[in-house]
């Protein structure tokens, strides 16, 4: 008995001590955001300062609201229109039989796995040619197309959607676009939520995308105007810092409070069941 | 009779077209945004494609030119096969071992613990590698003044102009701190889908939670640790953010930054190909990366299956 609460209190000293490891980086960020630079560069602050304010206005004085709404109406639009996209996918794959079921099954098992990168010069070209380079649309096309997105919503509907419920429904006169947008989408709202999520996540850190498509400051997204901003305030630690605890700590919290979601889609590709 | 039956089969007609309608938007996006640029990539990498001049038809040339005389290239590969043989191996062992210390009903704060370990994970990378810098700059970071108390070194040291070795640890610990999380939360999930039979049995005989986790946990996980390994070579692989982030916070010129540990295979294509508007060498080079990666990753599916094949025999 007392050996198990040794080892108990053990594994407790060990998950403190790995969470105060993952957390404290945040907490540093936090703190160096509210004290001057020549405090950030003379010692070690682990308390909160007053600079709070000044370090604020000169964030939003270089336009970091700007570049907030930017990644959050991108985030947005990918992620809805993903779900939307994937869903409708999804529900055909598992709840209609037609002669390219099966191969559509595997072909999306397939191209799963094939990296983004190999594409990334191509799709350079095609955005330059249809005039959208220094527009947000590479960004939100880019997030939005998830493969994995059809496997979820695939496996969803296999096990969560009778399709007898659809069958009533065609009796009592529905059609088929009812049937999805009124039974369908509701029935998997989880998986919605967590692709959802799953698309936001890549869209809001996503570097590479805007760093090749955009060169117009007004139209930055937050991973690149941490970037720009960094470049422009170098010896700015204050402000910076106040940058990044703008950009981070919002996502933190959601998803932090929809963790339940998130997990599911995290794990649900490496566990089946 | 007849009627009924004349009934379905117009009905099934009628439903035939809808599984295309639903398809169309994912298919027809997936098509036009990925497969279309891909195979425009491959064509691209066949011609002399810079910025501002004329596209010249030059066979393989690029890729000729990557593989016998680009050395930076072959050291931008060896650097992130360094970094991968370190990152994964680390994060599995890392996010094993917390996954059985949370894997228990009876923990108080598991939830807490579980969230605030994978906050890391869902953090922007470029927040994480300039955080990190200063967390490691030589006059106000954290990591130098620990060290330089516990007396590893005599006064702090500059990271990223040190010695490779320790540019690399640098790396390798902001992307553990990063991923650790996540392997925890795949292994937690995995865990709770082993029957809880197999304990229950085990303990009954008397085993040890050491000698339970190594002989049971650990090889009916074996399916999850695949999946973990594939996902994290092919992404690994295709690291970018971290490492570029590092480099340019230094502000260097590009030629001191290629002999940089931190030159991975995807910076190096923005810097030398991207940037410099050099496209069809750059299409070239992803798509080498591209065949680097399948050539590995079959090649990691293959040890484990036989790893696998073994353990069953056993």
């Amino acid at each position: 008995m007392k050996k198990i609460k040794i080892s108990t209190i053990l594994s407790m000293i060990i998950l403190i001590a790995a969470t105060i490891m993952a957390i404290f980086p945040f907490y540093m960020m936090t703190i160096m955001s509210t004290r001057t630079n020549q405090q950030i560069i003379t010692k070690l602050y682990m308390l909160p300062g007053n600079q709070l304010i000044n370090n604020a206005k000169m964030v939003f004085e270089s336009g970091f609201l700007m570049f907030y709404l930017n990644s959050f109406y991108i985030a947005v639009s990918a992620a809805v229109i993903g779900v939307l996209f994937s869903a409708a996918a999804g529900f055909a794959i598992a709840k209609y039989t037609f002669k390219a079921n099966r191969l559509m099954q595997n072909m999306i098992l397939i191209i799963m796995s094939i990296p983004f990168g190999v594409s990334i010069v191509g799709f350079l070209i095609e955005m330059k040619n249809l005039g959208l380079s220094n527009t947000h649309l590479p960004m939100i096309i880019s997030a939005m197309i998830s493969p994995y997105g059809v496997f979820l919503f695939t496996q969803f509907a296999k096990d969560g959607f009778p399709t007898e419920i659809m069958e009533s429904a065609r009796i009592d006169g529905c059609n088929e676009m009812t049937i999805f947008y009124k039974m369908f989408l509701p029935f998997t709202r989880s998986a919605a939520v967590t692709l959802f999520l799953m698309i936001f996540m890549y869209s809001w850190n996503n570097f590479l995308t805007p760093l090749v498509f955009i060169n117009k400051q007004s139209m930055y997204t937050i991973p690149l105007g941490i970037f720009a901003l960094g470049n422009q305030y170098r010896q700015e630690y204050g402000a910076r810092m106040f940058a990044l605890t703008l950009a981070t700590i919002p996502i933190l919290i959601i998803f932090a409070v929809n963790s339940k979601s998130l997990i599911r889609g995290l794990t649900s590709g490496a566990v089946k069941g | 009779m007849k009627q009924s039956k004349n009934t379905a089969s117009s009905f099934d007609k009628s439903l035939r077209k809808w599984p295309y309608i639903f398809l169309a938007p994912f298919i027809l996006s997936y098509i036009s945004f990925f497969v279309f640029p891909t195979l425009y990539s491959l064509y691209m990498s066949f011609f002399r494609w810079n910025v501002g001049e004329k596209p010249k038809f030059i066979g393989i040339d690029n890729y000729i030119k990557l593989f016998t005389s680009d050395s930076y290239f072959w050291k931008s590969v060896s650097n992130t096969f360094i970094l991968m043989l370190f990152v994964i191996p680390l994060c599995i062992i890392v996010g094993l071992f917390l996954a059985e210390l949370l894997f228990n009903e009876s923990l108080k704060f598991r939830g807490f613990f579980q969230i605030a370990n994978y906050l890391p994970y869902v953090t922007t990378p470029v927040a994480v590698a300039i955080i990190f810098s200063l967390l490691f700059d030589q006059k106000i970071g954290v990591i130098n003044l620990f060290l330089v108390k516990i007396g590893i070194f005599e006064q702090g040291i500059n990271w990223l102009t040190a010695p490779s070795y320790l540019q690399r640890i640098m790396l390798i610990l902001m992307i553990l701190w990063q991923w650790a999380g996540y392997y925890m939360l795949i292994y937690l999930a995995g865990m709770s889908s082993i029957s809880a039979d197999v304990y229950e049995a085990a303990r009954v005989d008397g085993a040890s939670r050491i000698k339970i986790f190594f002989k049971i946990t650990v090889p009916l996980l074996n399916n999850v640790t695949f999946f973990l390994v594939i996902t994290s070579v092919i992404y690994t692989l295709q690291i970018m953010d971290q490492p570029y982030l590092l480099l340019r916070g230094l502000g260097q010129g590009s030629q001191q930054s290629l002999e940089k540990p931190l030159m991975t295979v995807m910076v190096y294509f923005y810097e030398n190909c991207l940037r410099q508007g050099r496209l069809g060498y750059g299409a070239a080079l992803t798509y080498s990366l591209f065949m680097i990666i399948l050539v590995f990753t079959f090649f990691t599916l293959f040890i484990i299956r036989k790893r696998g094949g073994n353990n069953e025999e056993n």
